[in-house]
C-alpha cells in the first residue's frame, strides 16, 4: 500500500507540472469571443425588455377585451309576463275570427322565457299608436306585430332601468283587464358552462415533512456513452486547500453535505385558463413559472442557485359553497415542470428532466363583477421528482403555497 | 500582479487581466484538457471554453490564499472536460485489455525512467474511458464513490476500469522501455 501510495504521488507530481503549450491564436480567439459575448449580453437584455413589454401588452388587451365598460345584465329572466289588452302592449294582438281586426282581445296568459327589457314610459306612448291592422281574411293566430322601427331601436336600447311603473290605465273594465305585472327576477346566474381565463402568483414555503433529500444522482454506465449529460456544478466549489498539492485529496463533488444552504422562498406566476364542465365542476389548466432560489456557501466560496422550471398545472375544482360573490371550493391536481435553465453562480447545469407534483387546493373566491373574481387558493403539494440541484423541494418535498389571482369570465354560450 | 489584485480585476471585467490570467495559466490548462481529452484539438476548444466560463464566474469566486485561484481555474476546465466527455459515445474503453493479461503495477523505477513529457504522453493516449478515470482518481484525488457520483456509473465500475488503466499504462511504459533498449 505504501508503495502503491508513493507510485500514486509521484505520477502526480509529474503529471500536474506539466505544461503545454497553448494554441499561438489563442488569446486573440478568445478576446474575440469575449467581445461578441458582451453584444450578446446587451442585446439578451433588450429581447427581454421586448418580449416583457409584449406580454404586458397582451395581458392589458385582454383584459380590455373582456372587461365590459357596461355591464349588461343578460340574465336576468322574467318569469311570468301578464300581458293585458290594454293599449300598453298593442303588439300582441290575436286574431280571432269574428272580431274586428282592431279590437284588441285580452292577452291569454303568457310566460316568457325571453329576456323582456323594461320599457320607458315613452316608448309605451310611442307604441301605444302603432296598431297593425291585419286582413280581415287572415285565420286566427296570435300575431305578434313588432314595434316600428324607430320604437323598435328605441325598444333595443340597453339600459338598466328599473321596471317602469305601469301606466295609469283608463276606465278599462276590470274583468278584461288584467293587472300588466311583469315580475322581473334580476339573476345573476352564473352560466352553466364556460370558460374562465386568469393570472396567477403564488408563493410557498417548505412544510418540513417526509424524507430528507436522496441521493438524485442517477446516470447510466459512462463506459457505455449513454450518459444524461448532467454537469456536477456543486463540485466547482470543493473546500480549496492552501497549497496545490493538497489539491489532489479534495473531495469531488462538493456535495451538498459539505456546504451551507440557504434557501428563499419559492415563486410562482402564471396564467390559466379554467373550462367549468357543470355541476360545479370545472377543470383548469395553463402555465406557470417558477423560480427556486438559494444561496450555497461552502467554505471558500458563495454562490448563488436558481432554476426555472415551466409548468403545466391540471386541476380539477368542485364548487363547495356559493353564496352570492362569495364562494368556496376544493380541488386536486398536479403540475407537470421542465427545468428551462439552471445555474450554480455564472454555471449553467444541464437537467431537462420533467418534475411532477400533486397537490390538493381550497380555495376562496370573491365575484368583483360579472365577468371578474378575485380568488386565494391554499395549496398542499407533494413533489414525486427531484432536481439535479438541491433545491427548498429536496428539502421538503411536501410545500404550502399560497395561490392568488384574478379570473375573468369569457363570453359563455348557454 | 498579486493573485489577489488580479481577481478584483478580473472581476472588473478588465480586458488586460484577462489576459495576464491567460498567459499564466493557459499552458497548464492546456495540458490537463489534453489529458482528459487526448487529442490536442479537442483539447485547445476545451481551453477556449474553459477560460470563456473562468471569466464569466469569476464574480462568484472569492480568493482564499494563494493557489486557490489555479485550483479553481482546474475544476472549472475539469468539469467542462466530463460534461463534454459525458455527451460522447465512450465505446471499446475496455478493449485494449485482454482477458487474461497480466495487470502489473507500474513501479516508481519504471516511472523514473521517463520524463514528465513522456508520461504526459501516454497517458493521454489511454482509451478515453480509462483516461477519465485514471485523472480522476490520480490526478484530482477522488475516491471511486465520487467518481460514480460524478460519472453516471457504479462503484464497481470505476474500481476495475481503474485496474485496467492503471494495468493498461504499465504495459504501455514497460513495452516503450523495451524497445528503447
Amino acid at each position: 500500500m505504501i508503495r502503491d501510495k508513493e507510485w500514486i504521488d509521484r505520477l502526480a507530481e509529474r503529471l500536474a507540472e506539466t505544461e503545454v503549450a497553448p494554441p499561438a491564436d489563442g488569446w486573440k480567439r478568445l478576446e474575440g469571443a469575449l467581445s461578441q459575448t458582451e453584444r450578446g449580453v446587451m442585446w439578451i437584455w433588450w429581447r427581454r425588455a421586448c418580449v416583457a413589454a409584449a406580454l404586458v401588452a397582451l395581458v392589458c388587451g385582454v383584459l380590455w377585451y373582456f372587461i365590459p365598460v357596461e355591464q349588461v345584465d343578460e340574465n336576468w329572466v322574467a318569469e311570468e309576463v301578464e300581458l293585458s289588452a290594454s293599449d300598453d302592449a298593442p303588439w300582441l294582438t290575436e286574431q280571432v275570427d269574428g272580431l274586428a281586426p282592431q279590437e284588441p282581445i285580452a292577452a291569454n296568459r303568457v310566460t316568457s322565457i325571453n329576456p323582456v327589457q323594461s320599457v320607458e314610459k315613452e316608448i309605451l306612448s310611442k307604441v301605444k299608436d302603432e296598431v297593425v291592422q291585419l286582413p280581415e281574411n287572415q285565420t286566427s293566430e296570435a300575431v305578434v306585430t313588432p314595434p316600428s322601427s324607430e320604437v323598435a331601436d328605441v325598444a333595443e336600447e340597453v339600459v338598466e332601468t328599473t321596471p317602469s311603473k305601469p301606466k295609469e290605465q283608463t276606465a278599462t273594465p276590470a274583468k278584461q283587464r288584467d293587472e300588466m305585472l311583469i315580475a322581473q327576477r334580476r339573476v345573476v346566474r352564473p352560466a352553466k358552462r364556460g370558460w374562465r381565463l386568469g393570472v396567477v402568483g403564488s408563493s410557498g414555503a417548505g412544510v418540513g415533512i417526509g424524507a430528507g433529500a436522496a441521493d438524485s444522482w442517477v446516470g447510466e454506465d459512462f463506459m457505455q456513452g449513454n450518459t444524461d449529460g448532467a454537469f456536477d456544478a456543486d463540485s466547482l466549489l470543493r473546500p480549496l486547500p492552501q497549497e496545490p498539492k493538497q489539491m489532489r485529496r479534495t473531495t469531488w463533488p462538493a456535495d451538498y453535505a459539505t456546504a451551507d444552504l440557504e434557501h428563499y422562498r419559492p415563486w410562482s406566476v402564471g396564467v390559466t385558463v379554467a373550462h367549468e364542465l357543470g355541476r360545479g365542476f370545472s377543470l383548469e389548466t395553463g402555465l406557470q413559472y417558477t423560480l427556486l432560489r438559494s444561496k450555497v456557501r461552502y467554505r471558500y466560496a458563495t454562490e448563488r442557485q436558481s432554476l426555472h422550471l415551466l409548468g403545466v398545472p391540471i386541476r380539477l375544482h368542485k364548487e363547495l359553497l356559493n353564496a352570492g360573490r362569495f364562494g368556496l371550493y376544493a380541488g386536486a391536481g398536479g403540475v407537470v415542470e421542465l427545468p428551462l435553465h439552471n445555474e450554480v453562480g455564472s454555471i449553467s447545469v444541464h437537467d431537462r428532466r420533467l418534475q411532477l407534483s400533486l397537490s390538493v387546493v381550497a380555495g376562496a373566491r370573491y365575484r368583483l363583477g360579472e365577468l371578474t373574481e378575485l380568488y386565494f387558493e391554499p395549496d398542499l403539494g407533494y413533489q414525486l421528482t427531484e432536481t439535479r440541484l438541491r433545491t427548498i423541494r429536496t428539502e421538503n418535498p411536501l410545500t404550502l403555497s399560497l395561490r392568488a389571482g384574478l379570473r375573468f369570465r369569457l363570453r359563455s354560450e348557454k | 500582479m498579486e493573485e489577489l489584485a488580479l481577481v478584483d480585476r478580473l472581476k472588473a471585467g478588465d480586458r488586460e487581466a484577462q489576459k495576464e490570467l491567460y498567459d499564466r495559466f493557459a499552458g497548464h490548462l492546456m495540458s490537463l484538457c489534453q489529458r482528459y481529452m487526448g487529442g490536442r484539438e479537442e483539447a485547445e476548444d476545451l481551453l477556449h471554453d474553459s477560460f470563456l466560463r473562468v471569466f464569466k464566474a469569476v464574480r462568484g469566486f472569492e480568493w482564499r490564499g494563494e493557489g486557490s485561484l489555479r485550483g479553481w481555474m482546474d475544476r472549472v476546465a475539469v468539469n467542462l472536460c466530463i460534461e463534454h466527455l459525458r455527451h460522447r459515445t465512450a465505446k471499446g474503453a475496455c478493449e485494449e485489455l485482454l482477458v487474461g493479461e497480466s495487470a502489473d503495477e507500474p513501479t516508481i523505477e519504471l516511472l523514473d525512467c521517463f520524463s514528465s513529457a513522456e508520461l504526459f504522453e501516454e497517458v493521454c493516449r489511454l482509451p478515453e474511458g480509462y483516461r477519465t478515470i485514471f485523472n480522476l482518481y490520480y490526478v484530482e484525488g477522488l475516491s471511486h464513490r465520487e467518481i460514480a457520483d460524478l460519472l453516471g456509473i457504479k462503484e464497481r465500475s470505476s474500481s476495475s476500469q481503474l485496474a485496467r488503466a492503471r494495468a493498461s499504462l504499465a504495459r504501455r511504459l514497460m513495452d516503450k522501455k523495451e524497445q528503447e533498449r
